[in-house]
């Protein structure tokens, strides 16, 4: 399998959580520092929704505690990398 | 302790009710069980995920916690409206408003507590001050872990306030005291 590079899942994060974002402006420059609460402003009511998303567009499970510390991006980058690679 | 969670009844229409994954990423076995013999699942779902939201809040402020996103952990006790993680209890309020389901945890029986709503993107702080009846001595300020206090520049005091934002909507709970 093509190993993704991380700027792969980063581009393809941004169009998941696309739909939940109420803050435009911190689209612009989303980048693993990109906090989905604070920059974004997704309703923590959608997060599960991004996180759903996330396990089906990589085919992955994310697990109880990987949720736990899913607040920014590179967060989500690291457990897409962690879980695709013991597959 | 406070914390309080505003849920728009629109999410309803979601019917996430009916999906499992999303049922338990959120919610207990035993949660689960009582939202689908529920008469309204996802009503129900809503009303648990709002009171999980609150008591999180409640109990990030009482501990000082680092943000986490682990709405497992706070399992919700139906018969006497307590939400409980570790060996921490939260009494949870929750009720229909217009068309909102809004909870509220308020951890004290000795202070009074009022809840002020506000419509509209973007208030500006010193708004949010005068809606919930302060003087500009008061101002809103977060600490480095995010949680939101009052501030009375006067005498350095620092009151505590719940802020929850849904869509363009927010509600802000504070206790009265004699300022």
């Amino acid at each position: 399998m093509i190993k993704m590079t991380d700027q792969d899942i980063i581009s393809r994060l941004k169009h998941i959580v696309k739909p939940y974002v109420q803050r435009e402006i911190g689209m612009q420059d989303f980048n693993k520092q990109t906090d989905f609460l604070k920059d974004l402003e997704i309703n923590s009511a959608n997060l599960v929704d991004v996180v759903l998303d996330v396990e089906d567009e990589f085919g992955i499970e994310v697990d109880n505690d990987s949720m736990q510390g899913m607040l920014r991006v590179g967060d989500a980058v690291n457990i897409i990398n962690n879980k695709k690679s013991i597959q | 302790m406070i914390g309080n969670d505003l849920v728009s009844l629109e999410r309803l229409d979601q019917k996430k009710a009916g999906n499992p994954r999303f049922l338990q990423k959120i919610f207990t076995p035993r949660e689960q069980e009582i939202i689908q013999i529920s008469e309204n699942p996802d009503l129900q779902l809503w009303q648990f995920w709002s009171a999980k939201e609150s008591a999180y809040k409640a109990h990030q402020r009482k501990f000082q916690l680092a943000r986490k996103f682990n709405p497992l952990d706070f399992a919700v006790d139906p018969n006497n409206f307590t939400v409980k993680i570790g060996d921490s209890v939260y009494p949870v309020i929750v009720q229909k408003i217009k068309s909102f389901i809004y909870s509220k945890t308020v951890f004290t029986s000795i202070q009074k507590f009022q809840t002020f709503f506000s419509e509209g993107n973007k208030i500006p702080s010193e708004d949010i001050i005068e809606l919930i009846g302060l003087t500009a001595d008061f101002q809103i300020v977060k600490n480095h872990l995010g949680i939101p206090s009052l501030h009375q520049k006067s005498s350095s005091r620092e009151y505590p306030i719940s802020i929850s934002h849904e869509g363009k909507f927010s509600s802000f709970l504070i206790p009265l005291i004699n300022y």
